[in-house]
């Protein structure tokens, strides 16, 4: 065991066998609703129809009929109403994250998964190519701990196409769930690809409130405004 | 063939002619959506005057082929998903390999969980290339058995 290393890192490899076996009963159909929390200021650029190279340092790439990176599925966090509660279970405090706990408001895409095989699961170690934070991605007890994850999941029976091999800052966890030990959640990572039609922004408030506040009508169409 | 660069979508070939597609085929049909001053094939199109576009309804077994098309190029040896080209040559990149130790020192940014982005300069890219994936595959790979 490397003990040393948090997630993935810190479990047995029967801990390990037994934490992918969740992935194995995980599914995702096209008709299954994924949920992915977006960045302060996204659904602005997303209205605009906003096709943006970014500015270093500044504001990152925008095309607003794309999306990609972790997802969850909409049925795993269907209890949770408040930004605070989604970003918990999400664990989107990441280095450098622009995410705050007490945003009054967080807008969550919401589209259906429409082409499963974009999805893979998430599976490695923690790892941190800040110099002065965590264990770089090319140590090797990273690297051993990450290998060791993916033999846990080939033994608990996940088919190895759909693993993608990561090494990202705590609190990813190399585990394919998130880190919160109370509302953790399954997760899946989307290859950057076009957003099917009918995705909706929906709009989460400190009081528990939501509603839906754009649309997206295809690529061909845009986004809509909902009022 | 559609002349956007970056290119980003989901297109299909009907009757040899390329064109893009609304979203991903659903119900075994697809909806191709264009906008331009003149029908692009009077046979197959009709105006949407609510929004302005030339659209056609087309049974996915009717379409040569619909691939979801995303674009990618090398930024300092590292292969990036290229999301946007603005005017001034300015190249939004999206990391899209799984080697992760050098890209703080070569100025990706983390901006969301697992993704690292950065822009850069157009001459600062190389490799330039698209990624076709077959949507049609899971209908002839059960063919094929």
């Amino acid at each position: 065991m490397t003990e040393r290393i948090p997630g993935s890192g810190a479990l047995t490899q029967r801990e390990r066998e037994l934490t992918a076996r969740v992935h194995t009963v995980v599914t995702v159909e096209s008709d299954t609703v994924l949920v992915k929390p977006l960045r302060p200021g996204s659904l602005e650029r997303y209205l605009r129809s906003e096709v943006s190279a970014g500015r270093w340092g500044e504001r990152p790439p925008f095309d607003y009929r794309v999306t990609g990176g972790i997802v969850g599925r909409q049925q795993d966090v269907a209890e949770l109403r408040t930004p605070r509660e989604l970003l918990r279970a999400f664990r989107l405090d990441y280095p450098g994250s622009p995410f705050v706990p007490d945003l009054p408001a967080l807008h969550v895409l919401e589209f259906a998964a429409s082409e499963p095989a974009q999805l893979v699961i998430p599976l490695g170690a923690p790892a941190s190519p800040y110099p002065q934070t965590g264990f770089p991605p090319n140590m090797t007890e990273v690297r051993v701990a990450a290998r060791h994850m993916i033999e846990a999941a080939a033994a608990a029976g996940v088919d190895p196409n759909t693993i993608r091999m990561q090494l990202d800052p705590w609190p990813f966890t190399g585990t394919g769930l998130t880190a919160d030990p109370d509302t953790g959640i399954p997760v899946r990572w989307r290859r950057y690809a076009p957003l099917p039609g009918g995705a909706v922004i929906t709009e989460f408030r400190t009081d528990g409130s939501s509603r839906p506040v754009a649309q997206f009508g295809g690529s061909g169409y845009g986004w809509r405004e909902l009022r | 063939m559609t002349t956007e660069r970056p290119r980003t979508g989901i297109f299909a070939t009907v009757d040899g002619l390329e064109y893009p597609v609304n979203s991903y085929p659903e119900g075994g049909m697809v909806q191709l959506v264009v906008r331009a001053a003149e029908n692009p094939d009077p046979n197959l199109f009709g105006w949407d005057a609510g929004s302005g576009v030339w659209t056609a309804t087309v049974p996915t077994d009717r379409c040569e082929r619909i691939v979801e098309v995303t674009s990618l190029a090398n930024y300092q040896g590292h292969p990036c998903q290229v999301i946007a080209i603005d005017p001034d040559g300015s190249v939004g990149l999206y990391y899209v390999g799984a080697e992760q130790a050098a890209l703080v020192r070569d100025g990706f940014v983390q901006i969301d969980q697992g993704t690292w982005a950065r822009t850069a300069a157009i001459h600062e890219i190389s490799g330039y290339r698209e990624r076709h994936t077959d949507l049609t595959f899971d209908q002839w790979k059960a063919a094929a058995q």
